[in-house]
């Protein structure tokens, strides 16, 4: 992959644009346009590009978390927001909706929990994907067995 | 407290292990805690449960009845339901002791250097299973326990140091056959589960209520189409379980397993677990001529086979494996014939075969470690070298054989007992003939187990060890079992002050109002030892016409048995003419050694390893599966399609995008560099998301142009590895065979989204979850509230999916073979 500075300053600076709107995305989406996986792509994409601007390597060390063990973090966190309901014996997955309202998402439950943990299985799904294939391409044509 | 001792046993496996490696100076202590307390606990249950036993009703588990559910799945009818009645209390008892005295054994037995930690896990966990399945009585409940007794027995069967490859693949048999069979009992129990819920027995919905079901609600289950089959299905299970005749092979290929473990699945595990069953459904599925006959023709095969090869076995563990086959196909004939007196002699047969079988194991166990040698040729003079082993051995045998004095006399006089009293005279004589038959021989085997006590002195090889006698904690498991048989052989006879008449039994705690009965001479009476008192469960039979027949018999089988002594080396040395396609080993054999085969051919024609023949393959198979079905509806149901009403609010620009996609697609097809088809795929999603925003779905557009840039990304990295340009490596006629699958799939799929848009639709379920989204979910984004909150299970379904496909591409990129 060429290394070009002109995608390398531009990506340095969408960075975190990209990732506050992903995080948007993920905040209002109980209310507009948006939610977990759109806001887990979009956040996936700012880091995707991260990876087609300074390589895999540059990708995998600035992360601070493998992104496949985000995947796993990430069902974890959304089966867990479901246990919540359960220490009130009600069934598992049963919203929780806290009384104070916050500007910007309004009511605040359990769902939003469960979004997050869509927001980062998506993330971690899509980016351990793309840093899988870059790593491919990077390392070169090996001997490919589909004939 | 049922559950609590279920669920102690099941802790105890891998407590054990855990206690051994902390404290292994004490594990000869601490070990027999496990199966000791529980057993102690139901030995003070006996007076409970066998209070107002009433032996001659027709039910003849009748007595107290200890009940514990707790909820599980309610609307799947799965409860933890635990029942302990007179006959799990008799298993219960057995499964206990027996673990309790292998335990005490085992440890002495194994040569210091071999690892013992996995075999006592393996032993509790089958202990465990086996108590749970006695004790449960959720009809899925026992399944799960029945399954875990095949499991555990795999484990125990397959552990020993030496001959790791031959133990193994005979486990390996017996935990195929034995969930083979289960897989049939499976069948069996929910075939059972559809009458009763079809049938309306509502007060069953818990399963535990199908034990002591009404008359009318039997008939009802009997008289069903499907009982039949039920039926036939439910032997298949008890049969490989407790290895009757087509699939009895496997109980003696066990052979190799060391001796504690052949013990603990003879005398109480694994084999009667298909004993346990059949005598706990006798009462509902039996006593229809299709039950009788086939338990009584299938158990007198293995009972006079079984006896037969046991005589000839030279292999002292071969012949007490044939013995127990045998034992159990009169097990099977006794279930089968049904009645009170039947269950009885069961009752107490299942008692006398697990004292005798048990304490014989453990003798033969002290045999071989100290004569190394299992053989019947070589094997004499043990009264010499081994005195103390030698005592017990010969009552063991006793006991084998049925001689007065010991519990095996009794439970074959209550056998007879049990014939006579049945009233169809065919059944009668044919089973009357085979356990006559099959005692003639039961009384040569065990004068062949005899016969080691006696005879010259064997004589070691120099250098090896001197024979000595064994220790005591070898000798006490033997020991306590026969002094119980003994007691309660001696007891019974002394009970009714006559002997050798048919009436003698074990009477315990006799009701109340039995007790005035002319001819029963039975007292209320305290049982002679804590221990194993089950054999209570019994009542004096009082008709002196099958008492003159089981007189008759008990000669008779006696008689024939001492005339077939004196022909002992012609038996011995003759084998049976048996071609060798009956052999079910070689069959066996044979159909384990093409399965794999025949899995590999198949898993290969399916997932050869190329992406076009998987996607081909799916592909078809949808169209195989949707297309019939969807043709009918068409053809049936739908109105002819009104193209100009569809078309009829179309707008221009509406007209340019579906223009445009499929031109897209063509060029994605036609495409001679990867860029190109690139860019063609490009255009389809980007057309795609702009359909998307016309018709109200921003949600979707977004998503859809994210993704569509994100696959972009990901096909630019997998086409930079690839060559710039396409080769053609398909022929013509492949390329017109895929161009056919695409084409059909895609009308079908056109079809089916056309015949959804013009579908009356279900204006209901949309508006719920318009009107609801904003007062429930607190959001106006419904797509979004029914993704997170109505339906929420199902997304966590769907990133579920996510972490198995990345596992999957985890598992194809990393740990590939690279070349």
């Amino acid at each position: 992959m060429a290394e070009s500075l002109f995608l390398q300053t531009v990506s340095r600076l969408v960075f975190p644009l990209l990732f506050l709107l992903s995080m948007l995305l993920l905040l209002q989406g109980y209310d507009q346009p948006g939610g977990g996986f759109v806001g887990g792509l979009l956040g996936s994409s700012a880091i995707i590009l991260q990876i087609l601007s300074f390589g895999p390597l540059y990708a995998r060390r600035i992360l601070p978390i493998q992104p496949h063990l985000l995947v796993a973090f990430g069902l974890l966190f959304a089966t867990a927001s479901g246990m919540w309901s359960m220490t009130n014996a009600e069934a598992f997955m049963t919203n929780i909706w806290f009384e104070q309202t916050i500007p910007g998402i309004k009511h605040l439950g359990t769902a939003l929990l469960l979004d997050g943990g869509v927001y980062i299985t998506v993330i971690g799904f899509t980016t351990s994907i793309a840093i899988f294939f870059a790593e491919e391409a990077e390392n070169g044509p090996e001997e490919s067995s589909e004939k | 407290m049922l559950a609590l001792i279920v669920l102690g046993s099941l802790l105890a496996a891998p407590a054990s292990f855990g206690l051994q490696r902390l404290f292994p100076s004490l594990k000869r202590w601490v070990l027999p805690i496990f199966p000791f307390v529980p057993f102690t606990f139901l030995c003070f249950k006996i007076p409970e449960i066998l209070k107002g036993l009433n032996l001659q009703s027709s039910y003849p588990w009748n007595g107290g009845v200890l009940t514990e559910r707790y909820a599980w799945v309610p609307a799947l009818g799965l409860e933890f339901a635990f029942t302990l009645d007179a006959l799990s209390l008799l298993f219960a008892l057995i499964i206990l002791g027996m673990a309790l005295l292998i335990v005490i054994y085992a440890p002495s037995y194994f040569s210091a250097e071999v690892e013992t930690d996995a075999f006592f896990a393996f032993l509790f966990s089958s202990m465990a299973s086996m108590l749970g399945l006695v004790l449960s009585s959720n009809l899925f409940l026992i399944f799960i326990f029945w399954e875990l007794t095949s499991v555990s027995s795999y484990f125990l069967i397959s552990f020993k140091a030496s001959h790791l490859a031959t133990t193994r693949s005979n486990a390996q048999q017996a935990l195929l056959i034995t969930t083979g069979g289960s897989l049939a009992l499976l069948l069996s129990l929910l075939l059972l589960v559809q009458i009763m819920h079809g049938e309306d027995l509502s007060a069953n919905a818990n399963f535990q209520n199908l034990l002591y079901l009404e008359k009318k609600d039997l008939t009802s289950i009997q008289n069903n189409e499907l009982y039949a089959p039920i039926v036939l299905l439910f032997l298949v299970g008890c049969f490989t379980k407790s290895a009757q005749f087509p699939f009895h092979f496997w109980l003696p290929n066990t052979m190799e397993a060391p001796i504690p473990v052949s013990a603990y699945l003879h005398s109480a595990t694994m084999v009667k677990a298909g004993i346990y069953l059949l005598a706990r459904f006798s009462p509902v599925l039996g006593g229809t001529p299709l039950w009788q006959n086939t338990l009584i023709f299938i158990g007198t095969l293995n009972l006079v086979f079984g006896v037969v090869f046991a005589a000839q076995q030279n292999d002292l563990k071969g012949l007490l494996a044939y013995h127990t086959i045998s034992q159990l196909g009169s097990f099977v004939i006794l279930a089968g014939l049904g009645g009170p007196q039947a269950a009885q002699a069961l009752a107490v047969g299942i008692l006398a075969h697990a004292l005798s079988k048990g304490s014989l194991f453990l003798l033969v166990g002290n045999l071989e470690r100290e004569m190394e040698s299992r053989n019947l040729r070589v094997l004499s003079g043990l009264r010499r070298v081994m005195p103390l082993t030698a005592t017990l051995l010969l009552v063991a045998a006793l006991s084998m054989a049925g001689l007065p004095g010991t519990l095996g006399f009794i439970a074959k006089e209550l056998n007879f007992a049990g014939i006579v009293a049945n009233p169809s005279s065919f059944l009668r004589y044919f089973s009357y003939g085979a356990t006559l038959l099959s005692s003639f021989l039961g009384l040569f085997c065990a004068w062949r187990l005899g016969k080691i006590v006696f005879g010259r002195k064997l004589r070691k090889k120099r250098g090896l060890p001197k024979i000595k006698e064994v220790g005591i904690t070898m000798l006490v498991g033997p020991l306590l079992l026969l002094l119980l048989s003994l007691g309660l052989g001696f007891w019974g006879i002394l009970e009714n002050k006559q002997i050798l008449v048919p009436n003698i039994t074990v009477v315990q705690n006799q009701p109340a109002e039995l007790k005035n009965q002319p001819a029963g001479s039975a007292e209320k009476k305290k049982e002679p030892r804590a221990e194993k008192g089950k054999a209570a469960s019994l009542q004096t039979l009082q008709t002196l016409l099958s008492a003159n027949r089981v007189l008759i018999a008990l000669g008779l089988s006696w008689l024939g048995g001492g005339i077939l002594l004196f022909f002992e080396p012609q038996i011995t040395s003759s084998r049976l003419p048996i071609p060798p396609w009956l052999s079910f080993n070689q069959l066996y054999a044979l159909i384990g050694a093409n399965i794999p085969h025949a899995a590999r051919e198949f898993t290969l024609l399916l997932q050869g390893g190329k992406l076009r023949i998987y996607v081909a393959l799916l592909l078809m198979s949808l169209l195989g599966l949707v297309s019939p079905s969807f043709y009918l509806f068409v053809s049936q149901e739908m109105r002819p399609l009104a193209l100009e009403t569809l078309l009829a609010d179309v707008r221009l620009y509406e007209y340019g995008i579906i223009i445009l996609i499929p031109i897209g697609i063509l060029v994605t097809i036609w495409a001679k560099t990867t860029l190109d088809a690139i860019m063609g795929v490009g255009v389809v999603g980007a057309l795609l998301a702009l359909l998307f925003v016309l018709f109200g779905a921003p949600d979707l557009a977004l998503t859809q142009l994210i993704v569509e840039l994100l696959s972009l990304v990901l096909l630019l990295f997998i086409f930079s590895v690839l060559p710039p340009r396409f080769e053609q490596i398909s022929s013509h006629r492949t390329r017109i065979r895929d161009g056919l699958i695409a084409l059909s799939v895609g009308a079908l799929i056109t079809g089916l989204t056309l015949t959804v848009a013009l579908s009356p639709r279900n204006a209901e379920v949309a508006n719920h979850y318009l009107t609801q989204s904003l007062p429930k979910g607190h959001g106006a984004n419904v797509v979004n509230i029914i993704l997170t909150d109505f339906r929420s299970l199902d997304t966590l379904g769907e990133i579920t999916v996510l972490f198995a496909a990345m596992l999957g591409i985890y598992g194809l990129l990393y740990f590939r073979q690279r070349p």
